[in-house]
């Protein structure tokens, strides 16, 4: 059985249309016009027991919504989705005691109070024992370094400190299956990567099955290896992140550095598309297959050649293409 | 169980930390309370009876009514409630295996023990002050009944609240109506002066909907109007409010959570 299964899974939003001015609102107290949009439009996926996966997609594109769907926030306007074998929306007991969301915009702690008392409340809430609250914490606290914080009242937090308790809070009843909802959202380079690599080590060690999306192609790039592309509701990509490059970037880039007097643009223009050129540094776009036989050949030229490397297209790049379309 | 227990002493604690913003609520009410009985000194410079209230009687409305308010306030669970639901903080709720109108009221209890025990001994000190122009109730089973409306009442309103914070599932911005709900409830309880003052068809009206046992009708059991029999059907009258206000919630609460969640569209 597959961890998560969706089938044609569809959400429609209803909302209402306002013509501006003052005029327009006083009418809209009466008569609205009803609008849908189709949020996310018969999806299909299907993810295994310990897989970390990474939803891309910019902003609307359906992910958030995914996720709600989900967790059972949202009823699924058609298709379906089940989850540990139930169907989320139902709501059971049984399985939200096996699953949590966290959104990197929303909190769950309560703001006043430290950290620990909400901790110490979702132990409660989730029925976990006093053994395992324990050393669930003490595992947590640990990989995570913030000892000296969960004393400290919530709002007095920094964003990136906020975010672990956060995920102290999600995970103390071992969930199987955590969504993470853009977790890394407005923090600083450094606390990104400490989030990141927490989240890394956490799937392996636990084995937790993982749903995260992301805005930041670093988080992405770092934990995920299978990544489904969302953009207007529908699934334009599943798959593997090194095949996403092969297959939207059918090629590979020669960065060439030149040395004595350099070359003439023309001089290399035969090669491929020249994606930036100076006289000393050139980069050149060529087919997959003809990689080879172009670097041999302008190896063997007569080009002032110093050295040659062969890249592959960065991904932020790929994706921005995609998006684009 | 357990975990609404806990609730309860968490939302405790976070009181606790707002040990100020209490203080500043009853230094209000001070003001409240010596502006109503000026006034209504002055009234009875000329008068020696107001519908049916002598001078001492009045007092003792004032005091008793506004020790019961104290008693059943529950400080705007309606603007949390309507919060949650705009804010989306009720996502949080719905993916936890806890009820959410469980936890509110659970949580609202917590909310309101401290101000709840400021605002009361601020009261009885006024009482003690107040004292010689008071009637006293001295009959033990007509202060149990009296007590037992007033627990009653804190969860009529507390209801009431809830219900009235749930309309955020409908519309935007709900603070307008959160304070014109917190007016009304407040005049058609009572707590503003006594409903007798109301034109003789409106009080009738008025004994048949839940917001006069809140305060008016404790008092007047209080000042001897009503008897234990009044005051026993009063307790049956609130808890008919009770079941019924809880099955409108709950309707109102799946109507509203199939808006949210975006059902049959």
């Amino acid at each position: 059985m597959k961890t998560i299964e969706v089938k044609n899974l569809s959400k429609v939003y209803e909302y209402y249309k306002k013509q501006p001015g003052l005029w327009a609102s006083v009418k809209g107290l009466f008569k609205r016009e009803k609008l849908f949009t189709e949020a996310v439009k018969g999806i299909n996926f299907s993810i295994e027991e310990g897989e970390l996966v990474g939803f891309l997609g910019p902003n609307g594109a359906g992910k958030t919504t995914t996720l709600k769907m989900l967790s059972g926030i949202l009823y699924p306007s058609s298709g379906e989705a089940t989850v540990l074998g139930f169907t989320p929306h139902k709501r059971q007991k049984e399985y939200q005691k096996q699953f949590a969301l966290v959104m990197g915009q929303k909190n769950q702690l309560w703001w006043d109070l430290p950290a620990m008392e909400s901790f110490i409340l979702n132990k409660e809430i989730y029925e976990v024992s006093d053994e395992d609250f324990k050393k669930n914490l003490d595992e947590l606290v640990g990989l995570l370094d913030i000892k000296d914080i969960l004393d400290v009242q919530v709002r007095k937090l920094s964003l990136g400190q906020r975010m672990k308790c956060e995920l102290v809070a999600a995970l103390l009843h071992k969930p199987k299956i955590l969504f993470l909802d853009e977790p890394t959202i407005g923090l600083d380079v450094v606390a990104q990567k400490n989030i990141r690599d927490f989240i890394k080590k956490y799937n392996q060690e636990q084995k937790t099955t993982i749903i995260l999306t992301s805005h930041y192609m670093d988080d992405i790039k770092e934990l995920c290896k299978r990544v489904v592309i969302i953009d207007h509701g529908t699934i334009i990509y599943d798959g593997a992140l090194d095949d996403l490059i092969k297959k939207y970037a059918p090629y590979k880039v020669l960065n060439i550095t030149f040395n004595d007097k350099g070359v003439e643009k023309t001089q290399v223009e035969k090669y491929g598309i020249i994606q930036k050129y100076n006289q000393y540094a050139v980069s050149i776009e060529v087919n997959r297959e003809e990689v080879k036989k172009v670097a041999t050949a302008i190896l063997s030229s007569d080009l002032p050649v110093d050295d040659i490397m062969i890249d592959e297209v960065d991904i932020d790049e790929v994706i921005r293409k995609i998006f684009k379309k | 169980m357990r975990k609404y227990l806990f609730l309860i002493k968490t939302a405790w604690q976070r009181q606790l930390v707002y040990r100020a913003t209490v203080y500043g609520y009853r230094l209000g009410n001070i003001f409240d309370v010596l502006f109503q009985v000026t006034i209504w000194t002055a009234v009875y410079k000329s008068t020696s009876v107001v519908y049916g209230y002598n001078y001492n009687e009045m007092i003792t409305y004032v005091m008793i009514g506004w020790l019961i308010n104290f008693m059943t306030a529950n400080y705007g669970i309606e603007d949390v409630v309507s919060r949650n639901i705009q804010n989306g903080e009720l996502n949080v709720y719905l993916t936890r295996p806890l009820s959410y109108l469980r936890s509110i009221i659970t949580m609202s209890i917590g909310r309101t023990s401290i101000a709840l025990i400021s605002g009361v001994a601020l009261q009885l000190l006024f009482i003690f002050i107040f004292q010689n122009h008071m009637v006293a109730q001295t009959d033990l089973s007509i202060i149990l009944v009296i007590f037992i409306i007033v627990i009653l009442g804190y969860f009529v309103r507390l209801l009431l609240s809830i219900l009235f914070g749930l309309i955020a599932f409908w519309a935007t911005d709900v603070s307008g109506l959160n304070s014109f709900f917190a007016t009304f409830i407040r005049l058609l309880s009572g707590g503003y002066a006594p409903l007798s003052l109301l034109p003789a068809m409106l009080y009738k009206l008025s004994l048949f909907f839940p917001f006069a046992y809140i305060v008016f009708f404790p008092t007047q059991l209080y000042l001897g109007k009503l008897d234990l029999m009044d005051g026993i059907k009063g307790v049956g009258v609130e808890l008919l409010w009770l079941v019924l206000l809880y099955v409108i919630i709950k309707i109102v609460w799946n109507k509203g959570l199939k808006k949210y969640e975006g059902v049959g569209i």
